[in-house]
């Protein structure tokens, strides 16, 4: 890539990191690819079974619930987070003497940590001392609070909100820095062809900042499907299998059941639609708008 | 009327932006107030100002010493593998951006492949390999596995930052003489600093918050970090409210002082480690 003449002892630069990074990523890989083909244990030796896991799998209630839960996450991360980023990043377009403490205020959740927030958030769906329940008693609602992470109506919504929440921040810099980039012309522009505030967001704005939001909305599509330490603090998964999501289907089969073929089988399903939404995703996207 | 209008306009987008502000701040600001108050207080009545600026929770958080352990165990962790990662990854980005040969580009395509290979993907196979090494439960084993972890992207990043520096100036150095390790230490470390700060940054924020590896990796006490001793305490003292809010607090006094003295670093590091990515 460079433009200096290679020597051998160039090689010696990259070996540790490459070494490492065959070790924990390459071998791993593989090695998750051959186990799903086996019903090893952990333990004694591993027979190949072929395809069995997967089809053991995919015909699961459980396994498939879960896959139907990580697009509804999502789908509400792309509509919450990258929404209402976008909608303050809007508002905040123009800066102002505020916007780099602003900036900072609604950035801080993003750096704090999942068990941190999960702990801050079992105690504000508390159904006698939590916020949540507090606010609706106070607007009259009180027919409508509840033990929010024991109902199983409601528990996953109820986790999925803390991410969702943490992020709206991070989501926000990042187009917010975008909408900077926007040439106050086009604005100017657009005022003289007669654009109402509404048309100047659809019409100028987003096609503008396009490229950015598809990085945005394949970001939220990636966290939704591979993130699960909230989860896995808030509710283990259940109660029963009501928050059961891929990932802690897998994590259960392996660290919990001690089956390390049919939970390599579970990643790898998990991988691999990972790897086709977001590739979906991303192709399909960018198209829609061919700005030349 | 249009200046009423705008007025009218103004007062909607400061409210909103007030709005955000407080839903920001707020749960961090109320396990503050509850930090300070007794459990009695918390179960009785809701309040946005405590009754008292009382310390008892704190005092009994730092009397079993589980937190002050978990910070150690913490800052060890995550300061070895910010070093480890710098230093890696800086000399194979240094290697790959700057000579020419065909290997590099094929090396380089291998690392960039590790950024869509989640940890979710190996997890139970990497048990498996740090069980087989002997470092399962140890802090080197989750050392390396996290430094692996930071490979793919940081080496991504770094690339970028030396590929901007002109030939020319490589060139001119090794027409002086100077070695490949010269030309490493002397002229392409200190011109990529800005990228070194951002991979730095990224490393912290994602190891230092890590909860699922070591989790996994780490299962005694002793060795238990910050973010899983905190998760830890919520099915211990899932009843006393007081205790718990003070031991989120104590957990987030170190990265949010962190955050506050260069939260403008931070900001920037991360969304620049997200658009690249």
């Amino acid at each position: 890539m460079g433009g200096l003449r290679y020597q051998k002892k160039i090689l010696l630069f990259i070996i540790p990191a490459l070494f490492l990074y065959i070790l924990f990523f390459i071998y791993p890989f593989f090695q998750t690819v051959f186990y799903s083909f086996t019903n090893w244990d952990g333990f004694t030796g591993a027979s190949l079974v072929g395809a069995k896991n997967f089809g053991q799998i995919l015909g699961d209630e459980v396994y498939r619930t879960a896959v139907g839960r990580i697009f509804i996450w999502a789908g509400l991360s792309i509509l919450l987070k990258v929404g209402s980023a976008l909608v303050i990043a809007y508002v905040l377009r123009k800066g102002g003497k505020g916007a780099s403490f602003f900036r900072t205020v609604v950035f801080l959740p993003y750096v704090i940590s999942s068990s941190a927030m999960c702990l801050m958030f079992s105690v504000m769906y508390d159904k006698e001392i939590g916020l949540i329940n507090i606010l609706l008693r106070a607007i009259g609602l009180d027919s409508v609070t509840r033990y929010w992470l024991v109902d199983e109506k409601t528990v996953f919504y109820a986790v999925i909100l803390i991410p969702i929440y943490q992020a709206i921040g991070y989501f926000f810099v990042i187009l917010f820095a975008a909408m900077k980039d926007v040439p106050e012309d086009l604005y100017e522009a657009g005022r003289l062809d007669g654009t109402t505030p509404l048309t100047e967001f659809t019409r100028i704005t987003i096609p503008y900042i396009w490229p950015t939001l598809v990085v945005c909305i394949v970001l939220a599509i990636n966290g939704a499907f591979q993130n699960f330490d909230y989860i896995f603090i808030m509710t283990g998964g259940g109660p029963g299998h009501a928050s059961e999501v891929p990932a802690t289907y897998m994590y259960k089969s392996i660290f919990v059941n001690g089956q390390y073929g049919y939970g390599s089988a579970a990643a790898l399903i998990l991988f691999v639609i990972t790897l086709v939404v977001t590739g979906f995703a991303r192709k399909g996207l960018n198209h829609m708008y061919r700005t030349e | 009327m249009s200046k009423l209008k705008r007025r009218g306009y103004l007062v909607i987008k400061n409210s909103f932006l007030v709005l955000v502000v407080l839903t920001s701040l707020f749960p961090i600001y109320w396990t503050l107030v509850n930090s300070f108050r007794t459990n009695t207080q918390i179960l009785s009545v809701f309040r946005l100002f405590p009754e008292q600026v009382g310390f008892e929770n704190y005092d009994k958080i730092f009397r079993v010493d589980v937190l002050p352990t978990a910070f150690m165990n913490s800052v060890v962790i995550t300061g070895t593998t910010m070093a480890l990662t710098a230093l890696l990854t800086m000399m194979a980005a240094y290697a790959l951006s700057c000579y020419r040969f065909k290997l590099g580009g094929w090396i380089y395509s291998l690392f960039a492949a590790g950024i869509f290979i989640p940890s979710a993907t190996t997890m139970g196979m990497i048990y498996k390999l740090l069980q087989s090494m002997q470092l399962l439960g140890k802090r080197s084993g989750i050392v390396l596995l996290y430094t692996a972890g930071r490979i793919p992207l940081s080496i991504f990043l770094l690339v970028a930052f030396m590929k901007a520096i002109p030939d020319s100036v490589k060139e001119a150095a090794v027409i002086d003489g100077c070695s490949p390790w010269k030309l490493f230490t002397k002229i392409i470390c200190p011109l990529s600093q800005n990228g070194l700060i951002i991979v730095l940054i990224l490393t912290f924020i994602n190891v230092w918050n890590d909860y699922i590896w070591s989790m996994i990796l780490l299962p005694s006490a002793s060795r238990r970090t910050l973010t899983v001793a905190l998760a830890f305490f919520k099915g211990e003292y899932f009843t006393d409210y007081g205790l718990l809010s003070a031991c989120v607090i104590v957990g987030l006094l170190p990265i949010v002082t962190v955050y506050l003295i260069m939260s403008d670093k931070i900001i920037n590091g991360m969304a620049a480690g997200a658009v690249k990515g």
